[in-house]
């Protein structure tokens, strides 16, 4: 019995360090799915890159977040180091902040989230803008975050919940 | 000792700490020069990005095949509410179509006796491929698909995409058996394009929206609503002559806006045109008319 708990607590630690690696690539690449309407897709992988560095899980550094913004930027096809500076900005912010910790309310977090994310992909806008000749459409930029944190919640809800069961116990 | 222990980790924490700050901004601060300075056309990059999408684009398969049925399932479910009506038009299509078949079949076999005839060689399908679409990026930022074919169908960067014989975009970089492909609606793609009735030509630019954008007019030949684009075969890198859409408006603010045949943001399939000489293609333009 005590080997059986032993190694089940060995397992949840192993899981625990992977989880948040994990959940991330997959939200990556859910963005990457074929829905029809592509117009004004959101950048999905800017939730679990905040919420990890928020909760500074040890398993979650810049090597993670770089990683992501490479695939990220051979896959979408934008001009390549701009995801890099995006997400690694992100992950700076909110890593070394010190206005909110964990325990900051969710509502609290919702809304730095929101202004974060806008101000990330208001300074993407304005580059690929100064880039690119015709520039591009604001509507839909502007759609696109709208999404993007009409998404929050929910992943919120799905990283805390993995977070307090699995990844902040056994971390 | 055991305090002396203490803070010397206590201190190794510390440095860890600084150099993950340090190395953290020298990132940053180096990925905002190469925006600027990097070359998106560096060999570097087109096979590094050919490896992530060779890598990933399983990944984002399997990703896709629930969401993909879940969808279909709904469709099927609406289907079944219409199953009578369509079941009696199906019938009248197949009267009409073994009629159509009869017909064909004599014409095959008199084309098959002419180029027996006159030796000819056909090659024109050899160029075409059609693939499926597996992924696709978005965010406002970019349009692009993840095809399902790549080096090893033949397929090569700046073959030509189209979807029920209109050119959709591009393709940008190749792994062995996906690739990616830029839709004409991508900002980041131009494309050499002409007026069919008049031969002025233009670049072709997308600002991320439906409509694409028609720049840098060669000359100043007047031109209508209406009009239709089509590829000019600068460059090297399309065929000539592949109908892309028509001018769907002209304004001093907007610029010359572009009407394309084809809404990509409901494509599943594709063809790939595996050429850049419109010799190649002729068999194929011919059985793919433009519809007015």
């Amino acid at each position: 019995m005590t080997r059986h708990s032993k190694r089940y607590k060995y397992f949840l630690n192993f899981i625990s360090t992977k989880i948040p690696f994990l959940s991330s690539f997959l939200i990556l690449l859910l963005s990457f799915v074929n829905f029809g309407y592509f117009e004004a897709k959101p950048l999905l992988v800017l939730i679990p890159i905040f919420i990890w560095s928020m909760y500074k899980v040890k398993s979650f550094d810049f090597i993670s977040v770089l990683l992501f913004a490479f695939i990220q930027d051979f896959l979408d096809g934008t001009q390549f180091g701009l995801n890099i500076f995006i997400f690694l900005c992100l992950h700076f912010i909110v890593y070394y902040q010190k206005f909110f910790t964990i325990d900051s309310s969710f509502v609290f977090s919702y809304l730095v989230f929101d202004i974060i994310s806008f101000i990330l992909i208001m300074i993407k806008y304005v580059i690929i803008s100064t880039l690119f000749i015709s520039g591009i459409n604001f509507f839909n930029v502007l759609l696109s975050w709208a999404i993007l944190i009409l998404f929050y919640p929910i992943f919120y809800w799905i990283l805390s919940l993995l977070y307090g069961k699995i990844v902040g116990k056994y971390q | 000792m055991n305090k002396l222990t203490q803070s010397k980790n206590v201190k190794m924490q510390v440095i860890k700490q600084m150099v993950r700050k340090f190395f953290l901004i020298a990132f940053i601060l180096f990925s905002f020069v190469l925006i600027f300075v990097g070359k998106p056309d560096s060999f570097i990059i087109n096979k590094t990005s050919g490896i992530v999408v060779q890598v990933m684009s399983p990944i984002i398969s399997i990703i896709s095949y629930p969401i993909y049925k879940v969808g279909t399932f709904f469709t099927d479910a609406k289907d079944f509410f219409t199953i009578r009506e369509k079941n009696t038009e199906l019938r009248r299509e197949i009267s009409k179509l073994t009629e159509e078949i009869n017909y064909y079949k004599q014409v095959d076999a008199e084309n098959v006796r002419l180029r027996h005839l006159t030796n000819f060689i056909s090659g024109g399908q050899n160029y075409v491929l059609s693939t499926k679409v597996i992924g696709s990026t978005g965010s406002g930022f970019s349009h692009s698909f993840i095809l399902d074919a790549g080096t090893k169908d033949g397929v090569a960067k700046y073959h030509g995409v189209l979807v029920d014989g209109f050119l959709v975009g591009q393709i940008i970089s190749v792994g062995r058996n996906y690739s990616r492909m830029l839709l004409i609606t991508d900002s980041s793609l131009k494309i050499p394009v002409q007026i069919e009735r008049t031969g002025t030509r233009a670049f072709l630019n997308g600002d991320n929206t439906k409509y694409p954008k028609l720049i840098h007019f060669e000359n100043q030949d007047p031109i209508q609503i209406g009009d239709k684009v089509i590829t000019s075969g600068m460059g090297g890198n399309l065929p000539f002559g592949l109908p892309i859409g028509i001018i769907g408006s002209i304004s001093e603010e907007e610029g010359v806006i572009l009407q394309p045949y084809v809404d990509s943001s409901h494509v599943d399939y594709v063809k790939i045109i595996k050429t850049s000489h419109t010799d190649d293609i002729k068999e194929f333009l011919k059985e793919n008319p433009i519809v007015d």
